[in-house]
């Protein structure tokens, strides 16, 4: 019998760094009535992710390419409505890459 | 060389410092201010928004003041007036208005002067949650712009620092929303803001403005 790989297996996986001081069920619950809601806007949708607890209110939002846009548009509105300390700290496909942005403090600007 | 540009509006002195810091933490290379404010810090660059009725009386005494000057018109009348105005540079989408107020012909009028099309996501995001069809009357109005050949722009309009965010979620915003490709939503954010303050556009357009300006005395 030949094995199929699914479709959602091939997609690139991203990884999202999120600071939220929230617990993790507070985020996980935001941010699927936010995608509820753009999927509502939008016609139609199905967007995957699985929240990563790292520690000191940072999270890891594992993705699909295809749920990138609309996992960061969600988080946006999050920010303007819900959870005003909420901040994209970073994106990578590599979960190594992914925990070493979160690594690095939230107060270090990127450019003077 | 493209820089990300956002354009933002202050409430206050003491916000305006502590926006516009954050915005180049964040990777903006430029941030153009909405407002009155006497001192803008380096950086920096004004931008005004008029209404119709203010046009052109009003535009022609802050023209030379402004980097940018704007409008939003609530109809479609309005609209055909800003833009036949070459002292405008851009109007602002209509995320406020039952219907779109930007047509091809506004679009077309707009193009002479090297125009834009504003994209104020934190106004939009305040109220497409209760009316959806403002996404549809936005993303139809940036559909005009770019067949047209206009410069449309997607800025975050923060009224203070916890709307800044990052270019990266400029983007995705005008990907996901606006139903554009990623390179097209990233130039949206980073070419054509560059090229709005540019020294390249002020010649292609030059003497554009101005003639209107002297025809008044």
């Amino acid at each position: 019998m030949k094995f199929r790989v699914p479709i959602e297996l091939k997609e690139r996986r991203r990884y999202i760094c999120v600071y939220a001081p929230v617990s993790k069920s507070d985020l996980n619950k935001a941010l699927k009535r936010r995608l509820r809601e753009l999927s509502g806007i939008k016609g139609s949708g199905i967007y995957r992710f699985t929240l990563l607890p790292l520690g000191n209110a940072n999270f890891l939002v594992r993705t699909t390419e295809a749920s990138l846009a609309a996992l960061l548009t969600a988080l946006l509105i999050n920010r303007y409505k819900d959870i005003p300390s909420l901040e994209v700290r970073g994106i990578s496909g590599t979960l190594r890459k992914a925990k070493e942005l979160c690594a690095v403090p939230p107060t270090v600007k990127r450019r003077s | 060389m493209p820089r990300y540009i956002d354009i933002i509006a202050p409430e206050s002195e003491e916000q305006l410092e502590l926006m516009v810091s954050r915005a180049i933490s964040l990777g903006f290379g430029a941030v153009g201010i909405v407002g009155d404010f006497p001192d803008l810090p380096n950086g920096t660059f004004r931008v005004s928004i008029v209404g119709p009725s203010s046009i052109p009386q009003e535009a022609r005494k802050i023209r030379s003041k402004v980097r940018l000057l704007l409008s939003s018109p609530k109809t479609l009348e309005e609209s055909r007036k800003v833009t036949f105005s070459k002292l405008v540079d851009g109007v602002v989408a209509s995320y406020d208005t039952g219907r779109p107020n930007f047509d091809y012909v506004s679009a077309k009028l707009l193009k002479r002067n090297e125009g834009t099309l504003l994209v104020p996501v934190a106004w939009m995001i305040r109220k497409m949650l209760e009316e959806p069809h403002v996404i549809r009357n936005v993303r139809l109005e940036v559909r005009i712009a770019l067949k047209a050949g206009l410069y449309p722009v997607i800025a975050s309009m923060a009224r203070d620092v916890r709307e800044i965010v990052p270019p990266r979620l400029l983007v995705s915003f005008g990907e996901f929303i606006l139903d554009l490709r990623r390179d097209q939503a990233k130039s949206m954010v980073k070419d054509f803001p560059s090229y709005l303050i540019s020294e390249e556009r002020k010649l292609r357009t030059k003497g554009v403005a101005l003639d209107e300006v002297q025809g008044s005395h």
